[in-house]
């Protein structure tokens, strides 16, 4: 009888750790995180309940995130609620640490699901919280199908990133009149902003594109249906890249596939921190990768007539 | 001995005792006047004993009992042995007529004490018959002969309740039934001691003692009563009870309505699922609110979430409480709402639920949601007319609500595990709750939570495949 009542206790009792009335939680909807020297600043937009005050943003400085988010908890007297969360925004200036740190708060955090999207900026400020997040997002996957440099990332994925390949390439942003994407920027092994070649390039290696559009000489190429194999024959990396090409003129089938050889190629020879590398050196592989980058474009004339009367 | 009669009914004023003298016999006719007809006196006893007198014969004391017996009229005329037997037919309507103090003769005289035969009032019907069970025995064995004209529909009749002497009739049709089911029957009624039985509820509640869930079905339309006993089913017949109840029964059955079978198989179905979702959600919402709310905001959408937040920051009490005032709340209106009259009743309803409800929304003391998920769930509830049902529907929220307020969705998947084990185990009169699902019933599942196609013959194979033994 004793067991049973251990049963019915223990089954009881499992209810009272995840009690979470809605009445006593705060909605968070956007974080942003940035250092100055030993401390963080960590910003908290909490979407109201009340209609005509839309969203409060809460800015608190300490030396730790968790310490950040219980001063706040204690301010606003409800407790922080991350699942409806949807952005998070890192500062330029963090480092491998400060990542850690920052990683390990949101993994830690019962109420966290790390699916939302994540960016750096060169600076956080009021614009950029203040910005809706779903402007963000639209501007994220419209630079993947305009120029094919950046693409909505979440949390999840970087994290599933540095631990596979030490590295991440997550969106970079540029708040200054106005808010602009500026392409990848590498963190954890590696800081460093990209440049539009480069991210085009990561996109393409990563398989992340499908419609986009590239400016060579100043004339403007759109290619659809794209997308990536990579090979891997021990020390040799196969890129192999396939994209339609609807155009006029067969000569630019040859200029496209030049262009995109060229700028992968440079992008494989400077960034020796890049997608691959961890993972051959992991299983053993010795330095020299040798990479064979195959562009293969499919020109298919556009079909052109004229409308008689 | 009609000192003796009268004595022992307490000089009631409604025993009429009438005395006649032919000549060197006396005659006392003894009846109850509420319970018997005066012109069914006048024209069976009365009259003939008449023309005795008229005649003005001599008539020995020895062959005045049989010239009376051939002399009366009436359809049921008895010798009696006794004074208690008397007594008994006094109380069923009948005349007792006591010759010379010595012969006691009873004679049917029984006035008709019912409202007539209505349209059913519960279980409503838009396109089959409208004519309901009424409190006459004979009457509503009449209702189910008039549809079942077949010399193999049989009727046992024994009477129950020490005080109340009620008729119980059990009907079945033979070569249908099976045997071990009307024995099983039988055995259960005969063991039932109760000092009263006024109405089947009495009967019901003796042969469900052992189980939570409803094993006897009540109906108050005779169409449902045959198609029960086509089907293998037996039909308890009480006299006064307005109800016949059917037994065995299976929880698919109260998904059923009398309409289902009157109508095209496609709308027949669509009426049924949404029947079994109107009872998942009378059951879970009130409990999958209070997890959601409490447990597992994160199921929410932000939108909502925020919305509901607000709507919660004016309430000064927990949302468990805040629903379990509404539940009640609506149970109180809704068993005044059956008691008091129709003429009342909509001003009742108006006052209750709208002027009240936005009363209690304006003045903090309830959230407008949470109108919206009791009032959802209650009126899911009442797309069920069986009343059996609706108290399994009403215990079990309370369950789930308690179990989601501990515990949240695990708490709701655990009450859910608890409902499928009590279905499951369940029998009624040793029949599976759970066909035609458990045991499977390949043709049978064509008529369940769907209509597909109907059986030729109404028989029920589960029923019907041991019929002999």
């Amino acid at each position: 009888m004793k067991k049973i009542y251990l049963i019915i206790l223990i089954i009881f009792l499992t209810g009272c750790t995840n009690y979470n009335d809605i009445s006593n939680i705060a909605v968070v909807s956007s974080i942003g995180i940035s250092v100055n020297g030993n401390n963080y600043n960590v910003y908290v937009k909490v979407l109201s309940s009340n209609q005509e005050n839309e969203e409060n943003i809460y800015i608190k400085t300490c030396t730790t995130i968790d310490e950040c988010f219980n001063n706040l908890s204690t301010e606003l007297m409800k407790r922080l609620y991350l699942t409806h969360m949807d952005l998070l925004i890192l500062s330029n200036n963090l480092v491998k640490d400060n990542y850690n740190q920052i990683f390990n708060f949101f993994l830690n955090e019962k109420s966290s699901r790390g699916s939302f999207t994540t960016i750096i900026v060169e600076h956080i400020d009021n614009k950029i919280l203040e910005t809706n997040t779903t402007d963000i997002k639209n501007m994220l996957s419209l630079s993947l199908s305009t120029n094919g440099i950046t693409t909505d990332i979440t949390l999840t994925d970087i994290i599933k990133d540095i631990l596979n390949y030490k590295i991440s390439y997550v969106p970079f942003i540029k708040t200054q009149n106005t808010i602009n994407v500026k392409g990848y920027k590498t963190i954890y092994d590696e800081n460093k902003i990209l440049t539009n070649e480069e991210s085009l390039a990561i996109n393409i290696i990563k398989n992340n594109i499908k419609t986009f559009q590239i400016t060579i000489d100043k004339n403007v190429y759109k290619l659809e249906q794209c997308y990536t194999i990579n090979k891997v024959h021990n020390d040799n990396i196969e890129i192999n890249f396939y994209c339609k090409y609807y155009g006029n003129n067969k000569s630019d089938k040859n200029n496209i596939e030049n262009y995109l050889t060229k700028i992968i190629t440079s992008f494989t020879q400077n960034n020796k921190n890049n997608y691959f590398e961890y993972l051959l050196y992991k299983y053993g592989r010795n330095n020299n990768i040798k990479y064979n980058v195959n562009i293969n474009i499919d020109y298919k004339p556009n079909i052109g007539g004229e409308i008689f009367e | 001995m009609k000192e003796e009669i009268l004595n022992r009914c307490g000089n009631s004023t409604d025993i009429i005792i009438r005395t006649i003298n032919l000549k060197n016999n006396v005659i006392d006719c003894i009846y109850s006047e509420t319970l018997s007809s005066s012109s069914a006196i006048t024209n069976y006893v009365l009259k003939p004993i008449s023309e005795l007198i008229i005649e003005n014969k001599n008539i020995a004391s020895t062959t005045i009992i049989n010239l009376i017996k051939n002399l009366l009229t009436g359809s049921s005329i008895n010798e009696l042995k006794s004074i208690d037997e008397a007594i008994k037919n006094i109380f069923l309507g009948y005349t007792i007529i006591i010759i010379n103090n010595k012969n006691i003769l009873s004679i049917e005289t029984k006035a008709s004490l019912d409202r007539g035969i209505n349209s059913s009032s519960i279980e409503v019907s838009i396109t089959g018959p409208k004519d309901s069970f009424t409190e006459n025995f004979n009457t509503n064995l009449g209702l189910i002969r008039k549809r079942i004209r077949n010399n193999n529909l049989f009727v046992k009749s024994i009477t129950l309740g020490n005080e109340s002497h009620t008729k119980i009739g059990i009907c079945y049709i033979n070569g249908i039934a099976e045997k071990s089911l009307i024995k099983k029957v039988m055995e259960k009624i005969i063991k039932i001691n109760n000092d009263i039985i006024i109405d089947g509820g009495y009967i019901t509640e003796e042969l469900s003692k052992s189980t939570f869930l409803p094993q006897v079905n009540q109906t108050e339309r005779p169409d449902l009563a045959s198609f029960a006993l086509l089907e293998g089913k037996v039909c308890i017949i009480v006299d006064n009870s307005p109800t016949v109840l059917i037994i065995p029964t299976f929880f698919i059955d109260f998904f059923h309505t009398p309409d289902d079978y009157y109508q095209k198989n496609i709308n027949t179905t669509f009426t049924r699922i949404l029947r079994f979702l109107a009872f998942l959600i009378a059951i879970f919402l009130p409990g999958y609110y209070i997890s959601v709310t409490s447990f597992n905001p994160t199921a929410i959408p932000t939108n909502l979430l925020l919305n509901l937040i607000e709507q919660h920051t004016i309430v000064p009490f927990p949302a468990f409480f805040e629903i379990l005032i509404m539940i009640i709340a609506f149970e109180i209106l809704r068993e005044s709402d059956i008691r008091i009259p129709n003429k009342v009743g909509s001003s009742v309803s108006i006052l209750g639920g709208l002027i009240l409800g936005d009363a209690a929304v304006s003045a903090g003391i309830i959230s407008p949601i949470m109108i919206i998920v009791v009032a959802i769930s209650s009126i899911s509830a009442l797309v069920f007319s069986y009343n059996s049902i609706v108290n399994l529907i009403r215990y079990y929220r309370y369950l789930i609500l308690i179990l989601g307020m501990l515990l949240g969705i695990y708490g709701l998947f655990i009450g859910f595990g608890i409902l499928v084990i009590n279905i499951a185990s369940t029998t009624s009169f040793g029949f599976p709750y759970t066909y035609p699902f458990v045991p499977f019933i390949k043709t049978d599942i064509l008529d369940s939570f769907i209509k597909v196609k109907s059986r030729q013959n109404k028989r029920n194979p589960l029923l019907t495949k041991n019929r002999n033994r």
